[in-house]
């Protein structure tokens, strides 16, 4: 296992980031927090292999990645109780809400995984099929899928016009 | 259309977008301090690590158990003929030994046997 000062390091460096994608990922701030120790936890317990920066924080979203569909899989025939949920949870912490973040929840999991990774975390198309377990090929029209339909969402919420 | 980087406009927009939606998630974010995770972790990995260390003890342990039931059981299959022969040195009528005896040290490996079986439950 690593040694604790250099896991700070690294939890400084991404847990924020990787917070955000959670959070937005998971649709609810709360399970971000429980999800994030979860990754750290996941982390440390395979032993954090070597790697550079770059390499564990994109072993990290690939935790995070996971975590999240297994989320998505075990609340998916709950998904209206779960909205009124995490509505509910959304009050008791101050939540900015966009435009682009209600239409990000609407693209779905996968186009949300793809869009988040390219355009917040700025990963390659190598490093987002390593995150999301997809061909490095099969990227770029996902991509382009993603946010394609990203950009409808968004023009028809007036957005643009 | 960017003509360099064959980008357009609007992948231009979503991306400018979704970086001001990581700003602000990440500004929401209230983080838990890492000392805890990593402590919970090494924690968890020194219980790991112990319970590998038990295996080979857990196994002997087994296997001693194993032998024991199997011992009990030869020495009742060796005793038998002997314990017979004890009649004959003992004045009077005396019940039957031999069966007793075997009885007996049958329910004694077995015991031993069900025991083993118990504890490699747990």
């Amino acid at each position: 296992m690593m040694d604790e000062q250099s896991f700070r390091l690294l939890y400084e460096r991404t847990a924020r980031p990787l917070w955000a994608y959670l959070s937005r990922g998971a649709r609810d701030p709360q399970a971000a927090d429980d999800l994030l120790q979860e990754v750290y936890h996941r982390f440390l317990r395979v032993g954090a292999p070597e790697m550079d920066a770059a390499g564990q924080k994109n072993y990290l979203f690939k935790i995070a990645t996971n975590l999240l569909r297994d989320r998505a899989r075990s609340m998916r025939p709950q998904v209206e109780l779960s909205e009124v949920a995490s509505g509910e949870k959304a009050g008791r912490r101050v939540e900015l809400r966009t435009d682009l973040g209600k239409a990000l929840e609407e693209v779905g999991e996968r186009d949300r995984e793809f869009l988040w990774l390219a355009y917040a975390e700025g990963f390659s198309h190598r490093e987002i099929a390593e995150a999301t377990g997809v061909k490095e090929q099969s990227v770029r029209p996902l991509l382009h899928r993603a946010k394609t339909k990203l950009a409808d969402l968004l023009r028809s919420r007036g957005f643009g016009r | 259309m960017n003509e360099k980087s064959g980008r357009t406009n609007q992948d231009e927009l979503l991306e400018q977008l979704i970086r001001r939606e990581r700003e602000l998630a990440m500004a929401e974010a209230r983080l838990p301090d890492p000392t805890l995770i990593y402590r919970k972790a090494a924690i968890e990995e020194r219980r790991r690590v112990e319970e590998k260390a038990m295996r080979p003890i857990a196994v002997v342990e087994r296997v001693a158990w194993l032998l024991a039931s199997a011992a009990g059981a030869g020495l009742m299959a060796w005793s038998v003929p002997g314990i017979d022969s004890w009649r004959t040195l003992l004045p009077g009528e005396m019940p039957p030994l031999a069966p007793a005896g075997a009885i007996a040290l049958f329910g004694t490996s077995a015991l031993l046997f069900v025991s083993w079986l118990v504890f490699a439950e747990e």
